[in-house]
């Protein structure tokens, strides 16, 4: 199918067949970004409408004094749901979706990293969401606050399904939102345009790249805190009951260290947003694109350090306290960066008040406002009197509605040309615009002094002596404006995608590649990819388009049914390797399934649903791996453009390489969480030293350590073999590995069931076993994937040259040694230390 | 740029690692100074007197001046750093900013260890 050139119509016809997403069922099997990144934000803005109906049924309650409309259980259900909704089925899935939709067409690829991988966080991500709803339409809803504190939360207050919904819903769609994140950061620092390097990389990028680390490292602890509450609800372990040795707080400090991130990586997207329209609406280019970028990574490592800032009357020493709020002053250094770049831009440019500018100016007023609430609550004296009372709503509306979705609808209406293909019609945008902006302020501002004057947030009602009545009514009607302005921008974007005029090919004049493309994108994105040499490509060469669409780019030929898109070098950018991409596939929402009958089975306590989830889903992902790779060696090969390329599974920097070690990275983030906990807990909470101990057995540490360390040293020898040649003893090395780990794995096991007391006693024996199940559960995958690797050996998949999966596994045989060994020490170690 | 080019896939991540080699640190730093402030307080090290003042405080202050130390080092380092392969202008800016980012947050965020009582 290769050779001569084509013509741009022939060259669509022959690449369209083999990324577009097949019709009739065949939806189910879509792996293609564009297909996903839109299910992602479609999805999302429908959650995004649920919460804001259960917004207006809190309004509804406390319009009036003594309101009869709903009575408190009903309520509590209403603000957790729409808290919890908000933030983890609105916020974060729409940012992942607007990343899997616009980086690859940013940045001049045709795909995803892994786009099996995207499709599977959408399927998590809609169950889990799905659960919520569902329980929340029978009634059973979570009804103890966003944060979930405990005790509150805890089995004997909270004794329905209500929380464990909370705990099961909301950590199933986090699983979703850390693999969307493995693959979104894999994608942009690998799957770029030959020559876009760092430097010349779209601003939002660099701001989805800060959000999704944030991700990675900010989710896990939350994922732990989410488990161990959930094993306390259901097996009767202590983690965070104080009669037991464990601590309240610990949720709290859990919670936050995810919880105050989390601000930060909505916000992110946010900024990165503007910074890329804002140039574009002005007619010019970012004033300080280095800063900005700094900027954005400064605040991505400060945000990590005002975690206990939602904790300043808990009775933390005051030296703590001094810490965080040190910290929180900090971060408005580079907030305050970011927003003078955009102002000057402003300057230097020739703003245009069109829509999206309406947004930009709308988010301008509401995120000062909401700054500075922010620097008076971050005054500990301020904080105590306001704390838990409606003007930290109001703060917090301020930071998220200003900061996240008034940036978001500008998005919106900056790239819905390029979605549709259409423009829009009426000026009912504007209108919208209106009636949001100030129906929000309406709604929002009042809050500060309802706060002020002393009205607690989630109190289902009020006694009209208060003197609070006007203040909320005024609140309430604010509140049906906006809905009635957001219901408006749905019946704009609706009819913009059904009447709407064709839209031009670059109506903005932006210089960023995702305009460099007929309109709306076809399934491959790029008919030939771009050879980037500056940050505004499109500016650089207005005729790109139509040169790309006749195939003068890289790739811009088909070779039979390789999906084909071009690796970069992190940094240079410089090409590297031709990915080769899976096309559509029902592994995915047959993987998700089994996940979900893993979470169901947790939730209805049904564990051989469970334990069955588990086995299914390791079967599927077991396929699922199977079936990369290529059975030959094949070489470096014609890319088009005067590139030269290998295939990725022949070299070194494989997108799998990344994405393994992005995967761990967050699994250490859970692990260096767990330690954390188990050191708070000792040294911290109350009811210790604990009634038992373990006891000390030496046998049991040396040979847990011999395992781990020798599984480890196993995969190392057969990886350097392999990659050296010397093929012969690599299946037996590999089954050693695979031997090490599963002995190691079983000397862990043993701790728990044989030599500590017994879990549900006290948190002591609580988190040492779980600890132990920690190195336990690693050191089973660490030996699954040596065996897999034994497989992938014995049948080709395995050469001197292509070695990625050896190198995936030794990481994760690395990880399973260290994180076993340093587990065994902990656990051998602290009873010794400590003891008597 | 592009084309040819062979890539340094050592220098690549080195560079990028220290682009935020001064944030990690300030990170570290944090962590461990809330770290020993609980480990204190625990442990009442707040009660043991030494030099005028509490033990506590006095290994605080001087986690925190090492700390500082660490980055006033890089910072001085990066400052006249030449670009070596793999580094682009815009990383070693970025790594620049993250030194001097990450010292004066130290310094900042640590000043409590002198002037606030540590188990209070
Ligand atoms: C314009 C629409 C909105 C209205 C009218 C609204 C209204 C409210 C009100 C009145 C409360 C306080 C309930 C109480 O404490 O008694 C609340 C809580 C909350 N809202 Fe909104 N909200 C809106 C949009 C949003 C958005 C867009 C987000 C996030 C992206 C959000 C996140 C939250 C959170 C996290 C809470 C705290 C829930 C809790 O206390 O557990 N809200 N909202």
């Amino acid at each position: 199918m290769s050779g001569g050139r084509v013509t741009a119509l022939g060259l669509h016809k022959q690449l369209d067949p083999l990324f577009r997403t097949p019709s009739g069922w065949g939806r189910l099997a879509a792996t293609n970004h564009t297909d996903i990144g839109k299910r992602f934000l479609v999805t999302s803005f429908v959650f995004f409408l649920i919460g804001g109906v259960l917004a207006m049924l809190i309004r509804a309650q406390l319009a009036t004094p003594h309101s009869g409309f709903a009575g408190p259980a009903a309520y509590n259900q209403f603000f957790t749901m729409h808290g919890t909704v908000m933030m983890f089925l609105f916020a974060i899935p729409a940012l992942e979706g607007l990343a899997i939709y616009m980086m690859p067409k940013m940045l001049g690829a045709r795909d995803m990293a892994f786009p099996r991988l995207g499709a599977y966080a959408y399927w998590c991500y809609l169950s889990g969401g799905s659960i919520l709803i569902v329980a929340m339409l029978l009634g059973l809803a979570p009804d103890t606050g966003w944060f979930m504190y405990t005790p509150l939360s805890s089995q004997p207050y909270s004794p329905g399904i209500n929380a464990d919904v909370w705990l099961i819903g909301v950590t199933f769609v986090e699983v979703s939102s850390i693999a969307g994140a493995v693959e979104i950061a894999v994608s942009i620092l690998k799957l770029r345009a030959p020559g876009m390097s760092l430097s010349r990389m779209p601003l939002l990028a660099w701001y989805l790249l800060v959000a999704v680390f944030m991700i990675l490292i900010g989710f896990p602890p939350l994922v732990l805190g989410s488990v161990m509450l959930e094993i306390e609800r259901a097996f009767g372990w202590a983690f965070f009951d104080p009669a037991r040795g464990g601590d309240s707080i610990l949720w709290q400090h859990l919670f936050w260290l995810f919880g105050h991130p989390e601000v930060y990586i909505i916000f992110l997207p946010a900024a990165g947003i503007l910074s890329t329209l804002i140039p574009v609406l002005c007619r010019t280019t970012i004033v300080g694109y280095g800063w900005v970028v700094a900027a954005a990574i400064s605040l991505g490592f400060l945000s990590f350090g005002l975690w206990v800032h939602h904790m300043f009357t808990t009775g933390i020493p005051h030296m703590g306290l001094a810490f965080f709020s040190a910290a929180s002053t900090l971060v408005a250094v580079p907030t305050a960066i970011q927003i003078f770049a955009w102002l000057a831009t402003m300057v230097q440019g020739r703003p245009q008040l069109r829509l999206p500018m309406l947004y930009i100016l709308g988010f301008f007023a509401i995120f000062v406002l909401g700054g500075l609430s922010g620097v008076m609550v971050a005054v500990v004296p301020f904080n105590w009197q306001v704390h838990d009372t409606h003007f930290i709503v109001a703060h917090l509306h301020y930071v998220l509605v200003g900061g996240f979705v008034f940036p978001l609808l500008a998005g919106l209406y900056y790239w819905l040309p390029l979605v549709s293909g259409r423009r829009r019609l009426f000026r009912l945008g504007e209108v919208a615009f209106w009636l949001n902006f100030i129906g929000f302020n309406l709604t929002f501002f009042q809050m500060h002094l309802t706060g002020l004057l002393g009205m607690p947030r989630r109190v289902y009602t009020y006694p009209a002596e208060m003197g609070w009545t006007g203040l909320n009514l005024v609140s309430s009607i604010g509140g049906f404006l906006s809905a009635i302005g957001f219901a408006l921008v749905l019946v704009d974007v609706v009819l913009q995608f059904l009447s709407g005029e064709k839209a031009r090919r670059n109506p903005w004049n932006a210089g960023t590649l995702e305009w460099a493309g007929p309109k709306p994108p076809p399934s491959y994105n790029f008919a030939s990819l771009p050879l980037v040499t500056g940050r505004d490509p499109l500016q650089a060469d207005p005729d790109l388009a139509v040169r790309l669409a006749r195939g003068e780019g890289a790739l811009g030929r088909r070779r039979g049914e390789r999906r084909e898109t071009i690796g970069v070098d992190m940094v240079s950018g410089a090409a590297e390797q031709v990915v080769l991409l899976p096309g559509p596939t029902f592994l995915p929402l047959f993987a998700a399934l089994p996940t979900g009958a893993f979470f169901l089975g947790i939730l209805l306590k049904q564990y051989l649903l469970s334990l069955a989830g588990v086995a299914v889903a390791l079967v599927l992902f077991l396929v699922w791996a199977w079936n990369n790779g290529q059975r030959q060696d094949e070489g470096a090969q014609d890319a088009g453009a005067g590139l030269v390329l290998p295939p990725h599974p022949e070299v070194r920097e494989a997108p799998g390489h990344w994405g393994s070690l992005f995967t761990l990275t967050a699994d250490a983030s859970l692990f260096g969480s767990l330690l954390f906990g188990y050191a708070y807990l000792w040294t911290i909470a109350p009811g210790w030293p604990p009634p038992a101990l373990l006891e000390p057995n030496s046998a049991n540490l040396a040979l847990g350590l011999l395992g781990v360390i020798g599984g480890w040293a196993a995969m190392r020898r057969a990886t350097l073999a392999m990659s050296a040649g010397r093929t012969a003893s690599v299946s037996g090395t590999l089954l050693a590995a695979a031997a090490g780990q599963i002995f190691g794995g079983v000397m862990l096991a043993l701790v728990p069931l044989w030599l500590a007391p017994p879990p549900s006693g006290h948190a002591y024996a609580s988190v040492t076993a779980l600890l132990a199940a920690y190195g336990a559960f690693h050191c089973a995958v660490a030996a699954i994937m040596a065996l897999f690797c034994w497989a992938r050996v014995k049948r080709g998949f395995v050469s001197p040259a292509r070695t990625l999966d050896l190198r995936v596994t030794l990481h994760w045989q690395a990880w399973a040694a260290f994180a076993g060994s340093l587990a065994l020490l902990v656990i051998h170690g602290a009873p010794w230390v400590a003891g008597p | 740029m592009g084309r040819g080019t062979v890539s340094a896939p050592a220098a690549t991540a080195r560079a990028l690692l220290a682009s935020t080699t001064g944030w990690i640190v300030w990170a570290v730093a944090f962590s461990v100074l809330y770290g020993v402030q609980g480990l204190s307080c625990a442990y009442r090290w707040n009660t043991i007197g030494v030099a005028g003042t509490s033990l506590a405080q006095v290994l605080l202050c001087a986690i925190w001046l090492a700390f500082i130390a660490v980055l006033g080092w890089l910072c001085w380092r990066l400052g006249g750093a030449a670009l070596v392969p793999g580094m682009t202008r815009l990383l070693r800016f970025v790594a620049l900013v993250s030194a001097i980012g990450g010292l004066v947050a130290t310094v900042w965020t640590g000043i409590p260890v002198v002037f606030t009582s540590v188990c209070l």
